[in-house]
């Protein structure tokens, strides 16, 4: 090898290796520094801005905007890296709804600075203009990968998914709703058709790897499960699409005693959480990383 | 020169690929229990809102002296709603064939704690503008809808009772060929999947089933309650 080429390979070794090195030391600190995020989550919380009457036969005095404010308030000071969604269903459920239309549902869900939402089959109960009215006070992201908007209004509003960076976490945040025919009359959706839930999934699931994400949630709008086996769920979903670690869902009101893990046939695990709803719980989720794996390819 | 190929050749192959962990959860449900308004941001939205809601909303219309709750297959409200939509249809009314009423237990939102019910009460349990509507239903056509209750578990209805997977109307007879069902715009068109509505004979009505609710409660004045069940598996 004359000196050029020694040079040559010099330069490009060192090149590669410097590029590669912030990683390398990220993993060290990263180690050392037990990588956190807390998700907090809401579903179905059907326009309950205030807490539920105090005889309410189930939850007498709980949820409201406020007390929710003030928990997550409480994560925000405590934590450094939070994320805050909803699976959809913000709208109708109280005059609140009836009468302000989902603009106070949207100031307040801003107010709170929420993260991401998906769509629920409710916010569509106004239609797509009344949506679009209500949104204009949204300053969080609105994420589905099933519907295809097509030419409505909503195709500017609403994204397959988003990418968030929360300290070590590339967050990928993509959601799925629930086929809205027969749930919603049909001039509330018109322009909007449904496509698989599944297949959606799989698509945005491999633009999220691509993307480099190492953490990937879907919020769902599906519904947890259902006595017809066959019909999309989230259970249905962390069985059968590969790749998401974390199924926040909503529909069916599914108040959960603890979340449910499933093992794919990769071993993979997937959870899937979901808190009841006119928003008198929040879920709360500390992720950590037990390790780090950096994927390498054998070098022959 | 091997040395700096080796360099070369992990550097590379390690930047092609992406920093992996293996994530761990823990994961809880908060209660959420009222506290006081210590946001004052958010209070400052929410205030005039509220206010509003509350000037045009708390009035007390009705009273219950038990708890009225939604549940399949049969329960106090699903009948309270059907009865008080069947009831303000045909008080006055004499009609050559039968009528029944059929909702949906998806489209009664809420349930009513035992005392004072309010305005808001009703909208909660109803937040749809949902029109009230009759259809014409071929009498050929009530073994759809006993298979839509044997399916979904039950549904509020009023004059009729499901039993041994048949609808039973008392007041139906070999004669006729026609009943009519008092349900809302939304399954008239074949909502909740109720398709065997779809294409039949419909008379609107423009009447609110929320005004419907709202009026009876405030004739009742003590809402009067009929537990018994109208759906035997």
């Amino acid at each position: 090898m004359n000196l050029t080429r020694r040079k040559l390979f010099q330069k490009l070794g060192l090149l590669s290796f410097g590029l590669f090195l912030p990683k390398w030391l990220g993993a060290f600190s990263n180690k050392k520094e037990l990588p956190k995020l807390i998700i907090l989550h809401t579903n179905d919380t059907h326009s309950q801005i205030d807490p539920l009457p105090a005889n309410h036969n189930k939850y007498p005095n709980q949820g409201g905007i406020v007390a929710r404010a003030n928990l997550i308030a409480k994560y925000r000071k405590e934590n450094k890296h939070v994320l805050l969604l909803d699976a959809g269903d913000f709208f109708q459920g109280t005059p609140y709804f009836n009468r302000f239309h989902g603009t106070l549902e949207m100031k307040l869900m801003s107010k709170l600075a929420y993260d991401v939402v998906t769509l629920g089959n409710h916010d569509f109960d106004i239609g797509i203009e009344g949506f679009m009215n209500a949104q204009q006070y949204a300053n969080f992201k609105f994420v589905n990968a099933n519907y295809d908007f097509g030419q409505t209004a909503m195709a500017q509003v609403v994204q397959p998914f988003q990418i968030i960076q929360k300290g070590h976490f590339k967050v990928g945040v993509f959601g799925l709703g629930i086929d809205l025919n027969g749930l919603v009359p049909q001039n509330n959706f018109a322009g909007i058709s449904f496509n698989d839930p599944f297949e959606s999934a799989a698509n945005v699931i491999k633009a999220l790897k691509l993307a480099n994400c190492n953490l990937i949630i879907c919020l769902s709008h599906l519904g947890y499960q259902y006595e017809d086996k066959t019909k999309p769920s989230d259970l249905l979903l962390a069985e059968k699409v590969a790749g998401i670690d974390l199924i926040l869902g909503g529909h069916t009101h599914t108040f959960m005693d603890a979340p449910t893990k499933v093992t794919q046939q990769d071993g993979h695990e997937v959870w899937i959480h979901q808190v009841g709803w006119a928003g008198v719980r929040l879920g709360a989720i500390e992720v950590s990383a037990k390790q780090f794996n950096f994927h390498q390819k054998t070098v022959h | 020169m091997t040395k700096y190929l080796w360099y070369m050749i992990i550097g590379a192959s390690l930047m092609a690929c992406s920093a992996r962990f293996t994530p761990t959860f823990q994961i809880k449900a908060h209660p959420i229990f009222g506290e006081p308004n210590t946001d004052s941001a958010l209070v400052q939205i929410l205030q005039p809102y509220q206010d509003t809601l509350h000037q045009e909303f708390d009035a007390i219309i009705a009273s219950t002296k038990e708890a009225l709750y939604v549940s399949r297959p049969t329960s106090n409200l699903m009948n309270w709603c059907a009865d008080a939509v069947w009831s303000s249809q045909t008080a006055n009314k004499r009609m050559s064939e039968p009528v029944i009423c059929l909702l949906n237990t998806g489209g009664l939102r809420s349930s009513f704690g035992a005392g004072n019910l309010s305005l808001a009460d009703f909208y909660k349990l109803m937040p749809f503008d949902n029109r009230l509507v009759w259809v014409h239903l071929p009498v050929a056509k009530i073994a759809d809808i006993e298979y839509y209750l044997l399916k979904s578990g039950g549904e509020p209805i009023a004059n009729c009772v499901f039993q041994n997977e048949k609808l039973l109307i008392e007041s139906l007879t070999a004669n006729h060929q026609y009943i009519w069902v008092l349900t809302s715009d939304y399954l008239a068109n074949g909502g909740d999947k109720m398709t065997f509505f779809i294409g039949l004979e419909k008379q609107e009505t423009n009447i609110l089933l929320r005004d419907v609710f709202i009026e009876m409660a405030k004739k009742q004045g003590e809402l009067i309650l009929d537990a018994q069940p109208r759906y035997f598996r």
